[in-house]
């Protein structure tokens, strides 16, 4: 599988925030658990078979690589952190964009209500 | 620092990656690992379930194994069910290569569904097995035939007078006139057990088991010796020259096997015996712990004799005779010899049985029902197989009915079904032996003793065959049958209807038919197994009337040649008793010349002052004669009275103790003290005082008719040379053997001690066959409710997983969780409960089969019918769970977009 072609097709939900959760920092695998588990009011709880399947979906499409600098010199050995490709951040945003367009075609049509303050 | 995994979850986990690929497992693993510690520790910390915890992740990793394991090709014709690509018809090799394809194909097949093709060879595993166990243990007792040349045409003649004596031995008077008068048997041969001290020949003297036989014995049972010859008619004449036949097993070990021990003498019971032969190892009559035969020689006194009844005997049918027709003529004989000496025969008949059913005939009742047990177990199995099977035809309904509308063969599309049923069936089957050896082995090392011909046991070849090839037919029907369904269906058909078709519903009721099958043969089962569970229970509440625990025998021989009179025996008994008795660890040491559960002597009784009526039998009763002690030694107690002292002496007047039956029976509504009594045997004729009353004692068995016992003292019966040695212990049994051993041979170094019995091994093996069929069915019940909850579960969630549809939509409607609960437990459970109906109807049906084999129970036991019925109802619900739960978690989305 091509590069380009993972970047077009749409993201399944669990490699969109496994790809929100490094896009900021690089993260190791309980992080990313954690961070899923936070953003998504504990909803999403990913079991760590489903999580390393992802990640190393992830990685055969270029999204994200790891990154071997981010891991601090007392930290478990076996820990490594993952970030964002720029392919993974192009995809990301791809994917935001057409979520923002469904999004919007979806207030129009009054499925859904405006955010606040709009 | 990062925490470490508990050990539980470790093990899990580790096993969970084992399931992985190599790729993911080496990238990943301890990656993975570290993050699961992480997590664990977050699940204590918040007081998580850890077991959920373990359960979702390692289900998880396997869910990842398999997706990973899955190649991800768009279109790949190798992993498709249609088959390898079809060779050019006629070419053989091609056709080969075209099977070999198709068997990959089936193996990838099972692959895709592993859990589906475990439970499947599981089940025909289990099944075959013990199927096949228990077939060969009936095969083996019931079928095989006895190891004598035409063992078709051996008979077992006995004596009866019902109803006091239902059946038994023959009296030598009456031998001697059947052998004279019969006319369809070309021979009539009889047995008598004895026993008598092997002494000399430098070796520690030994008590041998022997058997009295008539010369004719080894010519009725059509059997040569090894070495030498068998009896001559001057040998089996009183006062003939003393003979022996050895069986092989003493021949080896007392004599090394020599040929030159054919015409020495050696000393058996202090007597010189000639050795005339050696009988082969297969040669085990009248039973297995023979050790060696000598002349019955009968004497002119004993021809005449037809009140003693002692004897068994055997005969051979003449050719064209059958055991009816040989029944008939012995009856008349009877009723001839009825006629001319009415005083002793009168009332008396005889039982004519062929002897192969004679020595099944207590355990052929409960073999019977094994058997029918086995082939249930195997039939549930086989509906499970098929009900499976018939499950995945349904899914692979709308690609064969696509294919066949496209044109494709019929046979092709059979084939990788075939071979997947061929896989599933040759797996299981293979299983199937491998159960069904361990399990023979097993049930050969449990201590099942006392079943006859139980050492006769091997896997049997025609047993087998029947077995395997049963396992490996149903999951070829069964795999077929769908896929011949599916290639007639229209191909719109299946795909309008999105592989809910009307044909698959049909299945579906197929299906549910297998099951209520299957959960009624179970029922029936788990009834069978309940009511002997219950009767062993009432059997095992049965108190013998002693205490036959820390009670050991010791069995001792006196010789009549250095021991002549009665008061020589008296002597060297009132000897041992005393010094045995100092053995520290031992309570009370006591004689009987014999044993409850190990032997009877039966003795008519006169009563002084109430003499027989003419033309009524006297009654009968279980003679002892005991040294004082022996109601303490075995723990019989006494009602009323005093026990034997030892001035009850051979000189003083004569006393008897009654049990408490007798008393009531011969005595009613007075007391018994005081009153004198007599019985019908021995020199001694006057009559005894009854000086006390015993509880009663089971003689033959926990499940035997109560008898009548009295006993008398063992020094006014000086004449038994064959008595036994009764020791109460404080300490366990064992112990004190050697110190017997001891003691004796201080007293006589020519005595043989012989192998000490535990009475309390006697009783339990007199209940051993019954806990034996029990264990057996309760095995088997189990395997079947297991199996038939193994069913309702496939079946069930089968259903769920068709129906997560309309749950979906149920659910998006506002249905309350308890609703779909409902829904899903009441499928499974409607079936378990018409399975439940018919299997207690056949149950009661079954009853009166089930009747002979219970002890006290109703074979209509309420609570065993309510028991099993509720037994199944909560396996059931059981099964129903997890699919229930399934239905439960589907989120309407997912089920609508599954459409």
């Amino acid at each position: 599988m091509t590069p380009r072609s993972a970047a077009r097709t749409p993201l399944s939900t669990i490699s969109l925030y496994v790809l929100l959760a490094v896009a900021d920092a690089p993260l190791h695998g309980y992080g990313i658990i954690k961070d899923v588990e936070r953003r998504t009011d504990g909803v999403l709880s990913l079991e760590a078979g489903t999580l390393y399947a992802a990640l190393r979906r992830l990685q055969d499409e270029g999204l994200i690589r790891e990154d071997a600098r981010a891991r601090p010199g007392d930290d478990d050995r076996r820990r490594r952190y993952y970030r964002l490709t720029p392919l993974g951040l192009e995809a990301l945003r791809r994917e935001c964009a057409r979520l923002a367009d469904f999004l919007r075609v979806a207030r129009d049509k009054r499925v859904t209500p405006a955010p606040h303050g709009s | 620092m990062v925490p470490s995994l508990s050990p539980w979850s470790d093990r899990l986990f580790r096993g969970a990656l084992r399931l992985t690929p190599r790729g993911f497992r080496d990238e990943h693993g301890e990656e993975l690992l570290e993050t699961l510690a992480a997590r664990e520790a977050d699940i204590r910390t918040s007081d998580g379930s850890l077991w959920t915890f373990r359960w979702r992740e390692a289900r998880a990793i396997v869910r990842v194994g398999a997706r990973l394991r899955r190649p991800r090709r768009v279109f790949d014709p190798s992993s498709d069910p249609g088959g390898s690509p079809m060779p050019p018809a006629g070419s053989g090799r091609g056709a080969w290569r075209g099977i070999r394809g198709d068997m990959r194909a089936a193996w990838r097949g099972l692959r895709r569904h592993p859990g589906q093709a475990l439970v499947a060879v599981v089940t025909l595993m289990v099944a075959v097995g013990a199927a096949t166990a228990v077939f060969t243990v009936v095969n083996a007792v019931i079928l095989t035939p006895l190891p004598y040349p035409h063992s078709d045409r051996l008979a077992l003649v006995r004596d009866a007078s019902p109803p006091r004596f239902p059946f038994f031995s023959v009296s030598p008077g009456r031998f001697v006139e059947w052998q004279r008068r019969a006319r369809t048997f070309d021979g009539l041969a009889a047995t008598t057990g004895a026993s008598a001290n092997l002494t000399g020949a430098g070796e520690d003297p030994e008590r041998l088991r022997l058997a009295q036989a008539s010369a004719n014995l080894f010519d009725v049972l059509g059997v040569s010796p090894l070495r030498g010859r068998t009896f001559t008619a001057e040998e089996d004449r009183d006062g003939g020259p003393r003979a022996i036949i050895l069986s092989e097993g003493l021949w080896r070990s007392r004599f090394g096997g020599r040929d030159d021990v054919i015409g020495r003498t050696i000393t058996v019971g202090d007597l010189p015996t000639t050795v005339v032969g050696v009988m082969p190892a297969s040669f085990q009559y009248p039973s297995d712990t023979t050790r060696a035969w000598v002349p019955l020689a009968l004497s002119e006194e004993d021809r005449q004799r037809y009140g003693s009844h002692y004897l068994r005997v055997v005969g051979r049918l003449r050719d064209g005779e059958t055991v009816a027709s040989a029944r008939d003529d012995l009856r008349h004989a009877a009723e001839a010899l009825a006629q001319e000496h009415p005083s002793s025969n009168e009332s008396w008949t005889v039982l004519v049985d062929g002897l192969h059913d004679y020595t099944i005939r207590d355990v052929r009742g409960a073999l019977l029902l094994l058997v029918a047990a086995g082939a249930g177990v195997l039939l549930i199995a086989c509906a499970n197989v098929a009900g499976l099977l018939l499950a995945r035809g349904a899914d692979r309904q709308r690609e064969i009915a696509v294919r066949s509308a496209l044109g494709a063969d019929r046979l092709r599309l059979m084939r990788p079904l075939f071979f997947e049923s061929l896989l599933l069936g040759a797996a299981g089957a293979a299983g199937g032996v491998l159960v069904g050896l361990a399990t023979l082995r097993a049930l050969l090392a449990t201590s099942w003793a006392r079943v006859p011909r139980f050492e006769d046991v091997s896997l049997d070849p025609v047993v087998l065959a029947f077995a395997v090839a049963l396992a490996v037919l149903t999951p070829v029907l069964f795999g077929l049958l769908p896929a011949l369904q599916a290639s007639r269906t229209s191909a719109t058909g299946a795909l309008v209807a999105g592989g809910r078709s009307h044909a698959s519903t049909l299945r579906r009721g197929t299906r549910s038919w297998l099951i209520v099958g299957e959960v009624a043969l179970a029922v029936m089962l788990v009834t069978g197994s309940a009511l002997l569970l219950r009767s062993l229970d009432r059997l095992l509440d049965v108190t013998p009337g002693f205490q036959p625990d820390h009670v050991l025998s010791v069995g001792v021989s006196l010789p009549e040649s250095r021991y002549p009179t009665p008061e020589a025996r008296t002597a060297f008994f009132r000897d041992l008793l005393e010094r045995t008795g100092r053995i520290p660890g031992v309570e009370r040491a006591a004689q009987t010349q014999v044993l409850p559960f190990v032997g009877d002597y039966v003795a008519s009784l006169e009563i002084d002052d109430q003499p027989t009526p003419p033309n009524s039998q006297p009654p009968t009763s279980n003679f002892y004669a005991v040294s004082p002690g022996y109601f303490d030694a075995l723990g019989i107690r006494l009602l009323r009275g005093r026990d034997f002292t030892d001035a009850d002496r051979a000189e003083g007047p004569r006393v008897a103790i009654v049990s408490r039956q007798l008393a009531e029976r011969l005595f009613p509504g007075v007391d018994a003290l005081g009153h004198h009594i007599r019985v019908s045997q021995g020199p001694r004729r006057d009559f005894a005082e009854i000086v006390g009353v015993v509880d009663d004692v089971q003689v033959y068995g926990l499940d035997a008719d109560m008898t009548l016992q009295i006993y008398e003292p063992a020094a006014q019966h000086g004449y038994f040379t064959l008595t036994a040695l009764v020791l109460r212990t404080a300490t366990p049994p064992a112990t004190v053997v050697a110190s017997v051993r001891r003691v004796m041979r201080d007293l006589d170094p020519d005595l043989p001690v012989d192998t000490p019995l535990l009475l309390a091994d006697e009783v339990a093996a007199s209940t051993a066959p019954r806990r034996f069929t029990a264990a057996l069915l309760g095995g088997l019940a189990g395997v079947a409710l297991l199996l038939a909850a193994v069913g309702i579960y496939g079946l069930v969630s089968f259903s769920v997983g068709r129906r997560v549809q309309e749950f979906g939509v149920r659910m998006a409607l506002g249905a309350a969780p308890g609703t779909i609960m409902r829904l899903v437990l009441g499928e499974g459970l409607r079936l378990a409960a018409a399975g439940v109906g018919l299997g207690l109807v056949g149950a009661l049906l079954a009853g009166r089969v089930m009747q002979s084999l219970l002890f006290h129970v109703s074979a209509r036991d309420p609570i065993a019918l309510a028991g099993a019925a509720l037994v199944i109802v909560a396996a059931a619900a059981l099964a129903c769970y997890s699919p229930a739960r399934r239905a439960l978690r589907v989120s309407p989305v997912t089920a609508l977009r599954e459409t």
